[in-house]
Order: structure tokens, then sequence, then C-alpha cells
């Protein structure tokens, strides 16, 4: 669970110390919804914006879903490829957003690190075509580039074969790391991935993200057999 | 309130500061005559003129990334005689030699394909470097060929012809007209400077009170017209557009289009016009022509009429240049569509940037819009602190930053 009302309407009040453009639209059991403008002023790259967007915030209350933001009076293109049709706004893989606040969630920088770098990355790919920090690949392949960085793994197998150990295993230092390297685990990706497998909150993101992954080869696999008895 | 007006000041305040110092003028004049001056008592008989922008009133210190970034200023050195005389490499050896036989210019000389460099620059002061292309009369042959061609037969006399060295380092000759291509735009720049000629002898007098004594002892090449400035606002807007692309080196359109598809824009509109609405009027030009990118020259010429700056005959991009015939300026277009495509999503951005947003933006965001185009580091040395917000932005570190991610 993320939020409850009471936490919810704490940190709702701490944003709008920061972004007063914003206000609480709706409210119910399940969710509260702000809207308004944030206003945005960063630089990177030598590209300065300072600009309001009109956005709709949801905040789902009592549930493990995460805040999402929607491009409730259509600023972002039509055809830009990080919005979906419903407006909801593609800010970056629920695993890197999950990890990043898996200890304690915060609207404010949350705002901050995922909300206004996604209009960032939007006005300099408008202003430019290109994207200052990178895009994720889609679907699956986002996901793993994710765990590429998080594990500091370039080869997306040996990334596969530890996010499956750090779900089945325990760690174990002096055991071989499951990344076929043939050396100990604590020599090789043990100091990186060993907080995957001790922290139970991390694992579980870990174990989902896995999940995901392994159902998704599977059924490129049933899809590929099922093509070739086609032939 | 925003008040437009004091926003266009102040962007022709940072091209004002951009542009080369009366002071830097005086410098550079002085050391290009010397050259030409030891050139001939050395027996090399030579005239150095300047080509490019130093020769078109419309330098701009070049956006480097430190801030005391030196100009580079264009000239040609005319050998007496014409191409028929000389080799190729028999020309450019000749000055060459005579270059590296006096030691303050062998110290101060690079050289690269066509041209030797003689840098100036001091450390940690703004200086400028020489740049000289050796060059010897065109032969008679090519000139009567060229007038033939030619929509201005008069420019051609002064055409010459330049050493190149190919890949193999083997030089052959190039034909070029800077002198025929500065009378084209003095002739067409002249109605928009007399029409600002008052008001920047005041300026020009005003802000340089320690240099002259008068204003008849200001030379009129520091004088600028609202051509020259359209040019110059472009050409940076332009240099900091580029250099945040990840190709940009590689696409950035040369000088010499903005220069001659701005002046053929400008030739008939009205030269008593106000620097920002020329600029509004070529932007505006400039985006019809950004058309020939989707429709067939058939339909570009029925539904936009006699616009002839840009054209596309057999889908390849055209521009004359008018002092030189078998000159297309927009060559590199043809071999690399990156080129075309780009300049005509910035032309949008540059529009928007320098027309659009000084009416619609506040002034946190027209800071911004300022600091785009034109270089954060120039906004801050010519307009301080002016349309900061209260808060400075926040720098977002790119290793970290979150990346658009779809989950479909
Ligand atoms: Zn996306
Ligand atoms: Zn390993």
């Amino acid at each position: 669970m993320i939020f409850t009302k009471e936490m919810a309407h704490q940190q709702i009040a701490e944003l709008l110390e920061v972004q007063s453009g914003l206000h609480i639209e709706a409210e119910s059991e399940t969710q509260i919804e702000l809207t308004g403008d944030i206003f945005i002023n960063c630089k990177s790259k030598g590209f300065f914006l300072s600009e309001n967007y009109p956005v709709q915030i949801v905040i789902p209350l009592n549930s493990n879903e995460l805040p999402y933001v929607i491009d409730n009076e259509n600023r972002i293109a039509k055809d830009y490829p990080h919005r979906y049709d419903n407006g909801k706004l593609c800010l970056e893989t629920e695993t890197s957003i999950r990890i990043r606040f898996f200890d304690s969630f915060s609207l404010v920088e949350w705002i901050r690190e995922f909300v206004e770098t996604y209009y960032f990355s939007y006005e300099f790919f408008q202003r430019y075509g290109e994207f200052p920090f990178g895009e994720r690949g889609h679907g699956v392949q986002g996901i793993v580039e994710t765990y590429q960085e998080l594990f500091h793994e370039k080869d997306p197998i040996k990334v596969f074969a530890l996010m499956k150990a750090i779900c089945e295993h325990p760690y174990r230092g002096h055991s071989l790391c499951p990344c076929g390297s043939n050396q100990k685990l604590r020599l090789c990706h043990g100091p990186i991935v060993m907080k995957y497998y001790m922290d139970n909150r991390l694992n579980k993101i870990v174990q989902a993200d896995y999940k995901n992954i392994y159902d998704y080869l599977v059924n490129c696999y049933e899809q590929l057999r099922y093509r070739e008895k086609a032939k | 309130m925003k008040n437009i007006y004091e926003r266009q000041k102040d962007i022709l305040s940072i091209i004002q500061g951009l542009d080369i110092s009366p002071t830097l003028y005086h410098n550079a004049v002085e050391k290009y005559q010397a050259l030409g001056k030891y050139l001939n008592d050395s027996g090399l008989k030579a005239e150095i003129y300047p080509q490019g922008s130093f020769a078109f009133g419309t330098v701009v210190r070049p956006s480097a990334k430190d801030s005391s970034a030196s100009y580079d200023l264009d000239f040609i050195c005319q050998v007496m005689g014409s191409r028929n005389d000389y080799t190729p490499k028999e020309l450019r050896d000749k000055v060459e030699i005579a270059l590296k036989s006096n030691k303050t210019y062998a110290d101060r000389l690079k050289i690269d394909d066509t041209c030797f460099t003689i840098e100036y620059a001091d450390v940690g002061e703004i200086g400028f470097s020489i740049d000289v292309v050796p060059a010897a009369d065109e032969s008679d042959e090519v000139k009567q060929r060229l007038i033939l061609k030619s929509l201005v037969p008069v420019l051609i006399d002064t055409a010459i012809s330049i050493p190149k060295c190919n890949n193999m380092c083997k030089f052959r000759w190039i034909t070029n007209n800077p002198k025929g291509l500065r009378k084209w735009f003095d002739e067409i720049n002249a109605p928009f400077l007399s029409s600002s000629k008052e008001a920047e002898q005041m300026r020009i007098f005003a802000e340089n009170r320690a240099l002259y004594e008068s204003i008849e002892e200001i030379p009129n090449e520091l004088e600028r017209s609202a051509l020259q400035r359209v040019i110059q606002i472009l050409k940076c807007h332009r240099n900091n557009y580029y250099a945040r692309l990840k190709d940009g080196d590689e696409i950035k359109p040369i000088s010499a289009i903005i220069n001659v598809t701005v002046t053929k824009i400008a030739e008939h509109f009205n030269p008593n016009c106000t620097v920002f609405e020329l600029l509004n009027y070529v932007l505006s030009e400039l985006t019809i022509y950004g058309e020939h990118q989707y429709i067939t020259e058939k339909d570009f010429n029925q539904k936009y009429g006699f616009r002839t700056v840009f054209s596309r005959p057999d889908g390849k991009w055209f521009i004359e240049n008018p002092a030189n015939p078998e000159d297309n300026l927009a060559d590199q277009w043809n071999n690399d569509e990156r080129i075309p495509n780009r300049f005509f999503q910035w032309i949008e951005i540059a529009r928007k940037d320098l027309i659009s947003s000084l009416e619609q933006k506040d002034n946190t965001q027209f800071r911004a819009i300022l600091e785009n185009g034109f270089g954060s580091v120039s906004v801050s040395e010519f307009l301080g602190k002016k349309y900061c917000g209260e808060a400075t932005p926040r720098q977002i570190t790119s290793q970290t930053a979150a990346r658009p991610y779809s989950a479909q």
C-alpha cells in the first residue's frame, strides 16, 4: 500500500506549498484527484525550461497502484510517442519509480524527479528531435533495461539469471554468481544485487518483474511454436 | 505586463554585444592591412580583402563553451595574375612561403586544407583570428561562361580561383566570387543602411566616446542596418540551436545560406522597417519555402507564386549564389536530407522564440527562451539577471534522470 487517506493529505499539503497552482479537485475513498498547473523550472544539456503545464494528478488510496498524471488539456502533441491515448503520461518504468521510493513514497520528490523530467524531455524532444536522457524501450524491453542499469550489467541474459536467483534463492556470497562468471557471488555481482535479496520490499518488486518477463518469454516461445506448426 | 518593444530591444542588445566591437574592428583592419603590406614588401604582389561576415558586417561571436571565444574573420589574399599563371599548388605555396618567412606570422600560423589561419587571440581575452584564403583572378574563359549564365552579369568580373585540396591532398581550382557577392549585398543593404544611419551613428558615438571625437570619425563599416541585424540574430540563434544537437556540427547550415537567403527575401521589403518587422517577414517567408519539403515544384509555384530563393527542380534543392551561377549553396542538402529537414525545423523554432514568444510568455519563460536561443553566457553577460524568476532553474543530472517509457 502506498497511501492511507491521512498520509496522502499530509503529502498533498507539502506538494501544494511548492506547486501552488494545484488544488484538490475531487476526493473519494479510493482516490484523490488534483488539478491545475504545475510550474517547471529546470535546465540540463544547455536547455532551459520554464513553463506551466495543466495536469490532472490521480493519487490512489489504500492501494499498491502508483500515482499517475493525466494530460487533461492535451498539452502534449498527439504524435509524441510517450503519452497514452487516454492522456496518461509514460513517466518511467514502474520498476524505476517503485525502487526509487521502496522505502517511502514522496509526492514532492516524485513530481520533481519524474513529472518535471518528463516535461523537460518532451520539450527538448520537440525542439531538437532527440531525447536529452534517452528513452526506454517499450514493454518488457524497458523493464529489462531498468535492471541492466540497476545491476550494472549490460547483458540482458545475465540480468535475467540474476533476477531468477534473487527470486528463488537466499543470498549466499560464497556460492557461484548466477551470471555464469564462475566467480563467487560476493566477488562478482554480489555487492550490487545483495539488497534485492535482503530487503523484502525490493525483493517483491523484482519478483513481480521477474514473473512478467518470464510470462512474456513463455508467451513468445509458444507463439513461435504455433507458427512453426502452422507451416 | 509584457513589453514586446523592450524584449526586442533586449534581444538587440545581446546581438550588439556579440557583434565585433569598434576597438576589435580597428585592430583587425590594422592587422590585415599590415599583412597586405608585408606580403607586397616581400615581393608577393597581392591584395587582401575581407569576405564573408566581416565583409557583410554580420559578425557574431561564436557560441563557445568558454565565454572568451574569438571571432573568425575571413579574408582573401588575391595574388596578382590569373589562374592561368599558376598551378593551384604553386599559388598556395607562394603564400605559404611568404607567411612562414616572417616570425610574427609564422608563430601564429595554422594551416589547413583551404586556408591559413593567423591567430591573434591572447589568453583569457576575446580576440580574433584571420583566415587567409589564397586566390588568383579567374580565367577569362570561365568568366565568359559565368556571364552567360548569370542573372547579374556585372558581378562576374571579380570572380577568383582558389586552390582547394581534395582528400588525396591534390590541389585543384575552385571558382568563387566574394567581391561580387559583397557588391550584391551592399546594393540591397544600402537603402536599409541609410534608413538607420543616423540612429546608428548616434548609438556608436554614445557607446564609444573614448574612441571617437566626432561622428565623422566612425567608419561606415560599423553601422548596422535592420537587414544586417536580422542576419546576425539568425546566425546567433542557429549557433545555439545546432550546438545542442548530437549531429549539429555535421548538419549546421552554412552562414552563406543565411546571408544570401535573408538578403534575397529582404530585397523587396520596405527598407524603413524595424529589425523585428523584417525578421518576422523573413521567418514567415522561410516557413513558406519549407513547403518545398512536402509538395512538388509545380504545386509550390502554383500556390506561392513568384518565390525563387529556394527551389527544388527534380527534387534537388537549389539556392543560387548571386555572384556565381555555378555555385549551388544547397549542394550539401542534396547529399544529406537531415540538413534541409533540420533547417526548416530550426526556422520553426526560431519563429516561436523570436516572434510569438515575445507576446505570449511571461518574464521567467522569456528568460528561458533567451538562454536557449542565445546561450546563457551571453544572456547573463549583456542582460544580467533581467527576467530571472525568484527561483534559479534546477539542474537535472542526466545520468540518473528519468526516461520516458511506455508499457504498451
Ligand atoms: Zn512512452
Ligand atoms: Zn556475476
